[in-house]
């Protein structure tokens, strides 16, 4: 059974109840609240995800609330609580659901240490995974929504999880997070796009997120392998450019980009390398998305 | 009849900061390695990983030292290897990942 079987009124009542219960890739997440705009968001953008039964484990048991303090009446705040602990001061209250989203990349990237977690989207097509690592504002989550758009399926958007035990790259499907331009330039990209109101004025900017594709879901449970790793950069009026980078640089650039490499120690070094040794790596520079779109999967046809 | 100079005992020479094996992974003359006792993973070149190398298997002195790097070098490169040797031997200090020692 998934979310979008369950009527508005029924959404509801499990979130202002014992919780709204669903798997995102690998975690189960609980969540309750009362928060209309938070309900409203995980109705539309989480449709696909399947629903847990009410004694299913729970990773993230996930509470977004209203603080009961002055600021209630004259400017109101939302609180992330996970396992009962607000990890995060909070927030101005129309912020809830990005704060949802940001809480949840919290929980995933400070417990799944069974993964090398790497601050990269992911996307794949015919089995074969690019990772795109990237500090914020280089345009990663731009370009991941606009593969994602032409048929790449998402992996993520914000999380690479590389697991340990083997080395393949497992799913977290969740919405795309898109900031400021770039909302209009994917809306202007895929016509028709599934995307959350966009929400001013947050630490980011203007925030809106975007709907994962249903097939991205329903195959979350597939692993793959990654066959590029990709840093991309945005740069006014640059053509679309692929230039290769070594392996050994490129290796010291994602363990800057990653949550817990240092964490994992000797077991990051040789998950990471094992992950550089499968792949080919590249700095890309680009400005439009159609080129950048077409020279990725220029890239994919060239190294089959 | 000449023979070998004997090795200078007080001449200076390098070892491995720590006992603990370094990791290391290398692709198109580049290599990665990983201190364990620090935790960090550094970025080397052809000629510093020669001589981390040279290290792992036993300490040595500037001389042995020189003539691998010399061995790593192109001929081209020959001209500039006690100074590149030298430098080498001084950023793998500060990088924590050998020390002087006596012989």
């Amino acid at each position: 059974m998934r979310l979008s079987d369950l009527a508005p009124a029924q959404v509801r009542a499990r979130c202002h109840g014992g919780g709204l219960r669903f798997r995102t890739g690998e975690f189960s997440i609980c969540l309750q609240t009362r928060l209309a705009s938070v309900i409203d968001a995980v109705a539309l953008l989480y449709a696909q995800f399947p629903l847990l039964d009410d004694d299913a484990y729970i990773d993230f048991p996930i509470v977004l609330e209203r603080p009961r303090n002055v600021r209630r009446w004259w400017r109101p705040q939302v609180r992330f609580l996970v396992d009962g602990h607000a990890p995060f001061q909070p927030l101005p209250l129309d912020q809830a659901y990005p704060m949802f989203e940001w809480g949840l990349n919290w929980c995933v990237s400070a417990h799944a240490h069974g993964y090398l977690m790497i601050h990269a989207a992911v996307v794949e097509k015919n089995g074969r995974a690019a990772i795109l690592p990237a500090p914020p504002g280089s345009g990663k989550s731009t370009l991941c929504a606009a593969l994602v758009a032409r048929g790449w399926r998402l992996l993520s958007d914000e999380l690479t999880l590389v697991r340990l035990s083997d080395g393949a790259l497992v799913a977290l499907a969740r919405p795309i997070s898109l900031k400021n331009q770039s909302i209009a330039l994917i809306r202007q990209f895929q016509p028709g796009v599934v995307a959350s109101r966009p929400v001013f004025e947050t630490q980011k900017g203007t925030l809106a997120h975007v709907r994962p594709p249903p097939a991205s879901v329903a195959n979350a449970g597939q692993t793959c392998r990654a066959a590029w790793i990709v840093f991309p950069r945005y740069e006014a009026g640059a053509p679309a450019q692929l230039a290769p980078l070594t392996r050994a640089r490129a290796f010291m650039r994602v363990a800057d980009n990653c949550f817990n490499y240092s964490l994992l120690g000797a077991r990051g070094f040789d998950v990471l390398g094992e992950l550089i040794d499968s792949a080919h790596c590249y700095d890309f520079s680009y400005s439009t998305l159609d080129a950048a779109v077409g020279a990725i999967e220029q890239l994919a046809q060239a190294q089959p | 009849m000449n023979s070998l100079p004997e090795p200078d005992a007080a001449a200076p020479a390098w070892m491995l900061a720590h006992e603990a094996p370094l990791l290391v992974r290398g692709w198109e003359n580049e290599y990665v390695v990983y201190a364990r006792a620090s935790g960090d993973t550094h970025l080397l070149g052809a000629a510093a990983y020669c001589i981390l190398a040279r290290l792992q298997v036993a300490r040595a002195g500037r001389a042995a030292l020189r003539a691998v790097v010399a061995d790593a070098c192109a001929e081209d490169e020959q001209a500039q290897c006690a100074g590149l040797t030298d430098a080498i031997l001084a950023d793998l200090e500060v990088l924590g990942l050998i020390r002087p020692c006596c012989r």
